[in-house]
């Protein structure tokens, strides 16, 4: 066994005020949830919170490993230690996969996905469903209940474009060059705020390992969150 | 029956404050950012607010003096999950009664509740 080097601080180096606190507010936000339905439960006979606490619990916990495995990712990348083993990968089938697991969350409406034939990518078989999982759940979030984000792919100069349209949600062009940045906050047009910066940046750093892009452009009447992997075989 | 309006934007915050805010002598009222705060505060006048430091939209503080211009005995209480650790004075400064940080202890937020409103819920809720 290797002996680890020590250090005397873990670098930071380039946040500022702003920045922490919002980091803050990412980790501490679900720490509350956490701590507090479970102090409820312990203290108190309440029908009402026995319902209600393990799934509030449940649902903070799950939002705050997401987080840490935002960051971990982002640390790995950042560190130059987390790498990708790119491979061919059928695009549809992994789409198809992470469809599936986003289907049997509470609340949201499952994706369509537009017919036609799917590319063979070169991307990292452990990574691919997270990236695909993270950009389905934040457009679940742009879109919010009951609006179902449509999937469409086409390939052009050796790449293929997986794009994961929201209708309905129309963003000001600031804002959608914000929703990659780990720290942005704003309201979007359902009143709801949006808090999915951090998912997406890491997103946009394992994409960028991959020798991919992301993007969110414009479409007819709302947003799409544009996923751009080199093909394994260029036409 | 004493209004207590819970401002903060995340569902899940707001929802364990009015869980261990509730009783039968309180009616919550959930707010999700600042604007719906102070529109909800003009028709439903609440005796105490628990606010969010950092709201979309607008600043914890803006709120503040916005709720005490109208209503200058309204109770508030500050949650927070900010580094800062001059935010409790600030919150003082700018007449807030009571400065929480996230992540808070249940029982510590509605013992503060209590005293501030007087209204003898924690006795019910235990």
């Amino acid at each position: 066994m290797s002996e680890s080097r020590g250090r005397d601080s873990l670098h930071v180096g380039g946040l500022g005020e702003e920045e922490l606190s919002q980091l803050a507010h990412y980790l501490k936000n679900p720490l509350s949830a956490i701590l507090g339905y479970s102090e409820l439960l312990l203290q108190r006979d309440d029908p009402a919170i026995l319902r209600e606490a393990p799934r509030r619990i449940h649902e903070a916990a799950s939002g705050l490993a997401d987080v840490v495995d935002d960051l971990v990712t982002v640390l790995g990348v950042d560190a130059g230690v987390l790498q990708v083993v790119s491979e061919p990968l059928e695009l549809g089938a992994a789409v198809a996969a992470a469809v599936e697991a986003l289907g049997g969350l509470e609340g949201r409406a499952s994706p369509q996905v537009d017919g036609g034939r799917w590319p063979v990518v070169r991307a990292d078989a452990y990574h691919l469903p997270r990236i695909l999982g993270r950009l389905l759940l934040a457009a679940g979030r742009l879109g919010g209940p009951g609006v179902s984000p449509r999937l469409s792919v086409d390939v052009a100069e050796a790449r293929a474009a997986l794009s994961i349209a929201v209708a309905g949600v129309r963003l000001a062009r600031a804002q959608r060059q914000k929703l990659f940045d780990p720290f942005a906050t704003f309201v979007l047009p359902s009143g709801e705020p949006w808090t999915g910066g951090l998912q997406l940046y890491a997103v946009r750093r394992l994409v960028e390992l991959h020798g991919g892009a992301v993007a969110a452009p414009d479409v007819d009447g709302g947003v799409a969150l544009r996923l751009t992997l080199p093909l394994a075989v260029p036409p | 029956m004493t209004v207590v309006r819970v401002v903060d934007d995340d569902a899940s915050i707001r929802g364990l404050i009015c869980a261990a805010l509730a009783g039968p002598r309180r009616e919550l009222v959930e707010a999700r950012d600042g604007n719906e705060a102070l529109e909800k505060a003009g028709r439903l006048r609440p005796d105490l607010v628990v606010l969010d430091w950092r709201l979309p939209g607008a600043t914890g503080f803006e709120v503040l003096t916005e709720l005490k211009r109208g209503n200058p005995a309204l109770k508030v209480v500050f949650v927070s999950a900010e580094l800062r650790s001059s935010e409790g004075g600030l919150a003082h400064v700018f007449g807030a009664d009571a400065f929480l940080e996230k992540p808070f202890s249940a029982q510590h937020l509605y013992e503060v509740v209590d005293v501030l409103l007087g209204d003898g819920e924690v006795d019910q809720a235990m």
